[in-house]
């Protein structure tokens, strides 16, 4: 059942070129019916020319400068049409390698992030890179020549069934008992290529997260053990590797002693049917000839064997994921969203990040528009979580999520997330100008924007003081910016796209008080008039919020201004705020 | 051909190529690296590999075999020159079934020979892969910091998995495929001379056209080759980076105009790869061409010699069809390894673009050695003292850090505070001697930093950084990663410590439980507390936090920083921060402004300057003060 999708799946790939696919199949049968000839030229040469030369028919020697230009024309002209078909396959495999790469990085980047959070991008790298290698070395490699090349097999035992039959037969047995190994050896090496692959999984899996995490395995001098751990599994992959690999050389050995004691059959064959007289010379060449034509077929194909089945594997992981549905996908009926008031609510709603822990058991929540919210409650209770489901990151489970009175599942997810601006926790950069980087949400920001969001960000001057200004390069191997400086760009880049409602997930916790003060104050005329949805943590941030949601353990405490809260006697906000004052008085005075 | 304009298809193929040339030749470098690779990864196996090169033989002298035995079939038993008298056809017929034997035999040694020196040169090949990917690894963990800032981790993985996995494939293999081929031709040509020493003159002249055909493909190829890896290598590292940050392009809608990018460059790479794919096929047609060409005259010659009925030294009689068969037969041998040295040639070329690579790696300066006269510090007391240090980051122009001159106490706590990109961070690396300043000391209890055993140092000295990596595994690994042989017990307590077990106890699997890529998923204050938990089980004398607590929401953060304090007593401890209250809270506060210190002194001292200090101070107060009012 799974054979019948995957080739639906390579199907619908090959689809877009099954015109130029089919003139490739029928190049290369072409050319493999030209390379059935030199033999027979080799054959004319000695049957008709050469041997009645010798034995008294001088005549013929006429004839020798044209057969030995047969032999020479003819190998060129295969030669020639094999080239052609080359290029053809390349060309072919290529643009499906191209189609194959892209259709599987846009699926992953339109898988909801639950998927993305349960698989991690480590893995989600290998079906991307190391999988769609593997298919590629399949498509673009000789494997297609082989496969095409099955077809001059049949070719060549034909024409072998019109010279003698049972040196035919002997060649069809060498052939068929070729097969009946590759089928044998299939499994076991296959079953031995998809435990490579899972301990190569985890060896790419453990060193990506080494390398990235470098300073902590300094910090804590752990080089060596790395080392130790790294070639423990690597050995065990070598092993398996080993294995996997001795098995198909099994097999193509295999496939050589069929070939070689076959061709030994043939030949001795051929020499008894001459000296009886119902064979010529020249029909021993073309036997011989014709044997290895067929068999070589069926030994590249063993020798293939094993790229053939690592891309089967590989195809099967790889639609492992296109397989699986986005699950965060518009409705057919999706509206857009043209203009956003920026009223929100959450309706009873059901969330579980894991199935059996749920973190949201019938949460409702109203954010009004124009107005700021700051969500607080200790580490944990699901604030960031609440801002996730807004975005539409997420889907509920259970109850809807508004955005102006109408369920965000309706609405598609670019205009959703279009009057939405984020500034998440964690400041991501992407290698690339400054310029790009603040760009990112608004492809065709002009510079007057993105240096509008800059200033009002606080960056602009930090920026400007860059030998490259706004097209120096940031990440790896550019400029290097402060945790703080990174922020303050993830904020511009929010507000550049002019958001009706604004995110901000902890966003001012890591900047230092002045640069802090002065973001604050440039957000307070940015944020007038939209809403905002702020996990905050400061006290004077909570206190100017309009409406605070006091939240524990996934569920809503208390919601109201900061005085309507703290009129309550023993509320838990009011508790939750005597904690922080209290503390950060205790502080003031020490 | 000299006045047509390049073609659409050309002009673009030149700019993919222009675009991903290999900027840095150096010569000499691909001998070097091949000498380096025989001489440290291959030639400890080289009893293994000679054996593989002599089956490897007996494998490639299987045509000449071959071709021999057919003359003997065509002269001995077929007789076809002549006629065979009826009495004797039994006889010939019983030489076939001999043939037949013998034949057998032979396939079977062969057969067994095939498969000894395949196992040989795979084991060869996983050897190699095994120390490359150990020195590699080894030498990944030695190198300096510097070296991960200049490079995405995505690269580096290409090379220690992909890479190494390509020079597997082929260091043995095609090795021995070439040594192999070279003994093939040798054989060939000996034995075409020994037959006929003009036939095997012209031979010899066919080769160096041979050799010119290669020598003008082979920098075609090896451009487009190294221009294809480094176009594959940009193309992980991009994707690398959105899968990794899937949430951005989600948040920003960005899905679509990130897969345009993509297709446009993996477009490039199907351009490149086609183009080599063409520029092979020139190489091969051009030398089968040659192939077929001086073999038909061969042919042609030799039978002449039937025709003319020449005498043929070697046999004591006249030329016959056998002799003019095996002659041609050996000469169409012989090319053909020159026809798969073309092949042998590309696959060269990828091994030496992929060797540069991880050279590139082995090569590159690891972090200094311990001095000869490091000491291995078993304790500190935690006096720290920065003397005049001058610290710029390698690529950088202007310094981070400029004459720092700070001296702290043991046992003090110090809160480093100023504003974002003040070098902050860095004065902590340098602590922890992940970078070494340009000028200047750091010395640790009067000793400089220089003079200390790194191990020893480090595990003297920890730090928890503002953004804490997590490895996949369980809690419990994670918080042992501070030290290995910690008992429960003690994981446990520094779990306490840092606020942390009670969030564990709350999981599923608890201590058990596996965090991570491959696992849960932890907030960052989560991330944060396991980091620090970490630290504390390594019981360093001087602990360094990055801001470490800037995650954790105010209560919790005054919590762990209640134990904190006391676990810290009598421990040097520098606290990154923007909290005025931990500063207040702490010995003394160091103020950095654009990489020089502005401010240093205690608490109550810095107050009463006008300062940096000061302002943060009324600022926070006034906020504190306004909350007061409003509450």
């Amino acid at each position: 059942m799974t054979g019948m999708s995957r080739f639906s799946i390579l199907y619908a790939l090959i689809r877009p070129y099954r015109g130029r696919l089919a003139l490739a199949v029928t190049l290369t049968v072409v050319f493999h019916a030209c390379s059935l000839t030199p033999p027979l030229a080799l054959a004319y040469l000695l049957d008709k020319i050469i041997i009645p030369a010798t034995h008294g028919a001088t005549h013929a020697w006429v004839l020798l400068p044209f057969g030995v230009g047969l032999l020479v024309f003819i190998p060129l002209w295969t030669a020639f049409l094999a080239m052609i078909n080359r290029v053809f396959i390349a060309a072919i495999g290529q643009r499906l390698v191209v189609d194959m790469r892209t259709g599987l990085y846009t699926h992953v980047l339109n898988l909801e992030m639950r998927y993305h959070a349960k698989v991690g991008p480590g893995p989600l790298m290998n079906r991307l890179m190391g999988d769609v290698g593997i298919v590629q070395n399949m498509v673009t490699g000789e494997t297609l020549g082989v496969v095409g090349s099955m077809v001059a097999l049949l070719m060549y035992i034909g024409i072998g069934f019109t010279i003698n039959w049972q040196l035919a037969c002997a060649m069809l047995v060498s052939v068929s008992l070729c097969v009946v190994s590759y089928y044998k050896y299939a499994q076991l090496i296959r079953k031995a290529n998809l435990e490579l692959r899972e301990i190569m999984d985890h060896v790419s899996g453990q060193l990506q997260e080494r390398l990235a995490g470098v300073r902590l395995v300094k910090t804590y001098c752990r080089e060596r053990d790395e080392t130790d751990a790294f070639l423990a599994s690597t050995n065990r992959a070598l092993e398996t590797g080993l294995r996997s690999q001795m098995l198909s050389v099994s097999l193509n050995t295999t496939a050589r002693l069929i070939g070689g004691i076959g061709s030994t059959v043939v030949w001795c064959g051929a020499c008894y049917f001459i000296l009886i007289g119902k064979m010529t010379y020249g029909g021993l060449m073309i036997m011989n000839t014709y044997f290895w034509g067929a068999m070589n077929p069926a030994i590249m194909l063993t020798q293939v064997a094993d790229t053939i089945v690592q891309a089967m594997a590989s195809l099967d992981r790889i639609m492992d994921v296109t397989r699986r549905a986005p699950e965060i996908v518009e409705a057919p009926h999706a509206r857009e969203l043209p203009t956003c008031l920026g009223d929100l609510c959450l309706d009873r709603v059901h969330f579980a990040y894991e199935t059996d822990t749920p973190l949201f058991d019938g949460l409702t929540l109203h954010i009004p528009a124009g107005k700021m919210t700051a969500l607080v409650g200790h580490t944990g209770c699901g604030k960031t979580t609440v801002t996730s489901l807004l975005m539409r990151l997420w889907d509920v489970q259970g109850g809807r999520v508004l955005i102006d009175g109408q369920d965000v599942r309706d609405l598609t997810l670019r205009s959703l997330r279009r009057h939405i601006g984020v500034v998440p926790q964690d400041a991501m950069i992407f290698e690339g100008s400054v310029f790009d980087n603040i760009a990112y949400g608004l492809a065709d920001a002009s510079q007057e924007q993105v240096e509008e969001a800059a200033c009002a960000a606080q960056i602009h001057h930090t920026i400007a003081a860059l030998p490259e200004g706004y097209q120096s390069w940031l990440g790896k191997g550019g400029v290097q910016l402060s945790v703080g400086q990174k922020q303050r760009i993830t904020i511009a880049r929010a507000i550049l796209r002019k958001p009706a409602i604004l995110i901000m997930d902890e966003a001012t916790s890591s900047l230092d008080s002045e640069s802090e003060a002065e973001i604050q104050q440039a957000l307070r005329t940015v944020l007038h008039g939209r809403t905002s949805v702020v996990v905050a943590h400061r006290l004077s941030t909570i206190v100017e919020a309009d409406q605070i949601v006091a939240m524990d353990k996934g569920q809503v405490l208390e919601i109201g201004t900061h005085d309507a809260l703290m009129a309550r006697e023993d509320g838990y906000y009011r508790h939750l705020y005597e904690e922080l004052r209290g503390k950060h008085e205790r502080e003031v005075e020490a | 051909m000299s006045g047509r304009r390049p073609s659409h298809y050309q002009r673009r193929l030149d700019a993919i190529l222009a675009e991903f040339r290999d900027k840095e030749v150096r010569p000499g470098a691909e001998r070097r690296h091949l000498l380096r690779l025989w001489r440290e990864y291959v030639s400890p196996m080289a009893l293994r590999l000679v054996a593989a090169v002599i089956l490897t033989l007996i494998i490639q002298a299987q045509p000449y075999a071959w071709s021999f035995m057919g003359k003997e079939t065509a002269d001995l038993i077929l007789m076809v020159s002549t006629h065979i008298p009826p009495n004797e056809l039994h006889t010939h017929i019983v030489w076939t079934l001999w043939l037949f034997g013998f034949n057998s035999g032979y396939h079977l040694l062969l057969t067994y020979a095939i498969w000894q020196s395949t196992y040989q040169i795979t084991l060869i090949g996983q050897r190699v892969v095994f120390e490359l990917r150990k020195s590699l690894h080894e030498k990944l963990q030695a190198l300096p910091l510097s070296f991960f800032d200049g490079i995405q981790t995505g690269k580096l993985l290409s090379v220690v998995l992909d890479d190494v996995e390509t020079i597997r494939q082929s260091v043995a293999g095609t090795g021995v495929r070439v040594v192999s081929s070279l003994v093939t031709l040798l054989l060939g040509a000996v034995l075409v001379c020994w037959q006929d020493w003009r036939t095997g003159l012209l031979v010899l002249i066919a080769l160096p056209s041979y050799v010119l055909t290669f020598q003008y493909f082979r920098p075609r190829i090896r451009d487009a080759s190294i221009a294809a890896r480094r176009a594959t290598a940009i193309l992980y590292g991009r994707m690398e980076e959105r899968v990794t940050g899937v949430r951005t392009v989600k948040v920003f809608g960005r899905e679509r105009a990130e897969v345009r990018v993509f297709a446009e460059s993996v477009n490039n790479l199907a351009r490149l790869n086609i183009h080599i794919v063409r520029q092979s096929n020139w190489l091969n047609l051009i030398a089968t061409a040659l192939s077929v060409c001086t073999t038909g005259l061969v042919l042609y010659m030799s039978f002449l010699k039937v025709q003319h009925g020449d005498y043929n030294p070697l046999t004591h009689h006249a030329w016959t069809i056998g002799d003019a068969m095996m002659l041609y037969t050996n000469a169409g041998t012989m090319f053909s390894p020159a026809l798969i040295i073309g092949d042998l040639i590309m696959e060269l070329q990828r091994i030496s673009v992929v060797m540069r690579r991880v050279f590139d790696i082995l090569e590159a300066q690891p972090e200094p050695p311990d001095r000869t006269e490091a000491v291995a510090l078993t304790d500190a007391n935690g006096t720290i003292c920065f003397d005049d240090v001058t610290f710029t980051y390698p690529g950088d122009e202007t310094p981070t850090l400029r004459h720092i001159s700070v001296c702290v106490p043991a046992g003090r706590q110090v809160a480093v505070m100023g504003p974002s990109g003040a070098g902050k961070s860095s004065l902590l690396y340098l602590l922890m001697r992940f970078y070494d300043p340009d000028s200047g000391t750091i010395t640790l209890d009067g000793r400089d930093l220089r003079d200390v055993k790194l191990l020893a140092l480090r595990d003297r000295i920890t730090l928890v950084m503002q953004e804490p990596v997590i490895f996949s595994g369980t809690v419990s690994e994670n918080i042992r990663y501070g030290r290995l042989d910690a008992k429960d017990a003690e994981v446990r307590r520094a779990a306490r410590d840092a606020d942390l077990h009670e969030f564990v106890m709350s999981l599923p699997d608890g201590y058990d439980t596996v965090v991570g890529e491959r696992g849960m998923s932890l907030s960052g204050g989560q991330r944060q507390r396991l980091a620090l938990a970490a630290s504390l089980l390594s019981r360093p004398s001087v602990l360094l936090l990055d801001d470490t607590t800037s995650a954790l929401d105010p209560v919790t953060e005054a919590r762990v920083r209640k134990t904190l304090n006391r676990l810290m007593a009598g421990r040097t401890c520098f606290v990154v921060t923007h909290r005025v209250s931990t500063a207040l809270a702490g010995d003394l506060v160091l103020v950095l402004e654009d990489g020089g210190v502005t401010q240093f002194g205690t608490p109550t001292d810095l107050l009463a300057e006008d300062g940096l200090f000061r302002r943060i101070y009324e600022q926070q107060q006034r906020e504190s003060a306004d909350t007061a009012v409003t509450g």
